[in-house]
């Protein structure tokens, strides 16, 4: 017995297909140049609908004609079967016409999507399945391995309790290029001298040092209780770490906006991280685009990036179960 | 009362303890549609699946709540009756509107129907002149690509490979397009950085140039 597949057909949603969702699908299928670009459109789009219905019965908003799936030029240009939903993200709507055979996930579609779902179409066009979702894409999924329509709903609920939570006053990272400076955040030097005089941006390249008047470094100081061990002697039950995050243009010249993200996370008073103390960033929509987390006996973790002007992310420090929350903006 | 309809009452009960929109009402409504989907009326219309898609929406408005009709009430009928009465309903709406069309349409009927195509009526509308061919997007994005007026497309490549940029992946995905396997192997490198670096580089330019053309 094997608890971790089910049968497709028992967590399967059966659901209609309109007649406008077929006059759209084939109204969309007939600007492509090629048969088989057309039938793959023809099923994103009758794959977005039915779930866009699903989403609208459901009392969860969406927005069908904001993504991917809806922009003749994308579409076109891509295997896109996109749903954004409002105030949580893009939802992939991948069509399938088999319920035996596992699903692909183009690669088009691997990065920026809060999950995918699973759409039977039958042949005839006139019903549809939602066979189940995932979170996580990979070029073949087996059907049985897809969580049920109930799981998806929780994943959306979650989804949207995060992007809630970092929908909070952001940081604007151009002020602090113009010497501004949001409270709880210091110079690197004010909160750290002389007590660590060793203390610095580690990891950067020599050149990207000598560069260091370009960039701009910030650094705040995190505070995580133990309360949960109080075997502990009390000084030892709280962990502070800091929180450094240095700004700095692009070496290339052919990207003058582009600007060079590096957070780090530091111990303080103790040479190492504790393990398992977690650095996350989200993007605009709250998925998780990096990730790190400290092992035994690491000095500092570090994550980089890049971005551009006017783009949001939030930067999370998560240490058993206790979590810190930043929203920025480039 | 047989086991489904008591299992139905349950899941009714359960939903409606919680507010719309939270995820239990949600998935408890999920599970009637799933349960009593198979047991509904049925018909071989062309409208049959908009009438059904009518009648889920009237169910879940209006299952706990008094909203668009009358709060469906357990004591007087079942679910399945319930949707049932309210599917024939709109199933009747749909079947009266088509013979109002059909009447509409009688005239032209009669010259070009032929005797195999029963059902292929003549619209007055569909004689109104069609619309001109959809914008030629595809040699429009090609122009654009090849020409790369400012060279954004070519300078913009993936990480120490110069020849793997904007223009040459945005020419090898645009249909007939070349499969990403295929290019992997072509430029020695992994599907997911070529599928990565298109989806962050190359998509935003081409959403961007197909707004200043006005696609939408």
């Amino acid at each position: 017995m094997t608890y971790s597949t089910h049968d497709v057909d028992e967590t399967a949603l059966p659901l209609p297909i309109v007649q406008a969702a077929r006059t759209t699908a084939q109204e969309f299928a007939s600007q492509q140049p090629t048969p088989a670009k057309a039938a793959q459109v023809r099923l994103n789009t009758l794959a977005v609908w039915v779930v866009n219905d699903y989403l609208q019965l459901m009392g969860i908003a969406t927005n069908l004609t904001a993504g991917d799936s809806w922009n003749p030029l994308i579409r076109l240009c891509a295997d896109v079967a996109d749903l954004d939903v409002t105030d949580v993200g893009r939802l992939e709507c991948r069509p399938v016409q088999s319920q035996t055979q596992p699903c692909s996930i183009p690669p088009d579609v691997w990065q920026d999507r809060i999950g995918y779902v699973v759409v039977y179409v039958d042949e005839s066009l006139q019903e549809a399945k939602i066979l189940g979702s995932t979170e996580m894409p990979s070029a073949a999924i087996a059907l049985h391995h897809l969580r049920s329509p109930e799981d998806l709903i929780d994943h959306l609920a979650a989804q949207r309790t995060t992007v809630a939570q970092i929908d909070r006053p952001t940081i604007r990272l151009s002020d602090w290029i113009q010497g501004i400076v949001d409270a709880g955040w210091q110079t690197v030097d004010a909160l750290l001298n002389p007590a660590q005089p060793e203390f610095a941006f580690r990891g950067l390249d020599t050149t990207a040092q000598s560069s260091s008047s370009a960039g701009t470094q910030r650094a705040k100081l995190l505070h995580f209780g133990r309360q949960s061990d109080d075997s502990l002697p009390e000084a030892q039950r709280e962990v502070t770490i800091a929180l450094l995050l240095d700004i700095s243009p692009v070496a290339d010249r052919n990207q003058p906006d582009e600007r060079i993200i590096r957070l780090q996370v530091h111990p303080i008073n103790q040479p190492y991280l504790p393990p398992n103390l977690q650095l996350t960033v989200l993007d605009a929509t709250g998925i998780v685009f990096l990730d790190a987390q400290s092992r035994d006996a690491d000095n500092y973790i570090q994550l980089e990036f890049s971005g551009e002007p006017e783009e949001l992310f939030t930067v999370q420090v998560t240490f058993e179960g206790d979590r810190v929350t930043e929203t920025f903006v480039i | 009362m047989n086991e489904l309809e008591s299992q139905l009452r349950l899941l009714v009960t359960e939903a409606c303890k919680h507010p719309p929109g939270s995820p239990h009402r949600q998935k408890n409504l999920t599970r009637i549609i799933r349960l009593t989907s198979s047991k509904l009326w049925r018909e071989n219309v062309p409208y049959y699946q908009d009438a059904l898609q009518q009648t889920w929406v009237y169910f879940c408005q209006n299952i706990c709540e008094r909203s668009t009709g009358e709060r469906y009430d357990p004591n007087r009928s079942t679910v399945i009756t319930w949707l049932n009465y309210y599917l024939r309903r709109r199933l009747q709406d749909f079947y009266i509107d088509t013979q109002k069309q059909q009447s509409r349409t009688a005239s032209t009927r009669v010259i070009t129907s032929r005797s195999g195509e029963p059902e292929d009526q003549l619209d007055p509308i569909d004689n109104l002149p069609a619309t001109p061919a959809a914008p030629p997007i595809l040699d429009d994005v090609r122009t654009w690509v090849e020409a790369d007026a400012d060279g954004e497309l070519r300078r913009v490549h993936v990480d120490g490979h110069p020849h793997v940029n904007c223009q040459t992946l945005i020419l090898r995905r645009l249909p007939p397009e070349t499969g990403w396997k295929e290019l992997a192997a072509e430029f020695g490198l992994a599907v997911s950085t070529l599928s990565s670096f298109y989806q962050r580089q190359c998509l935003p330019r081409l959403r961007k140039f197909g707004a200043s053309q006005g696609y939408i």
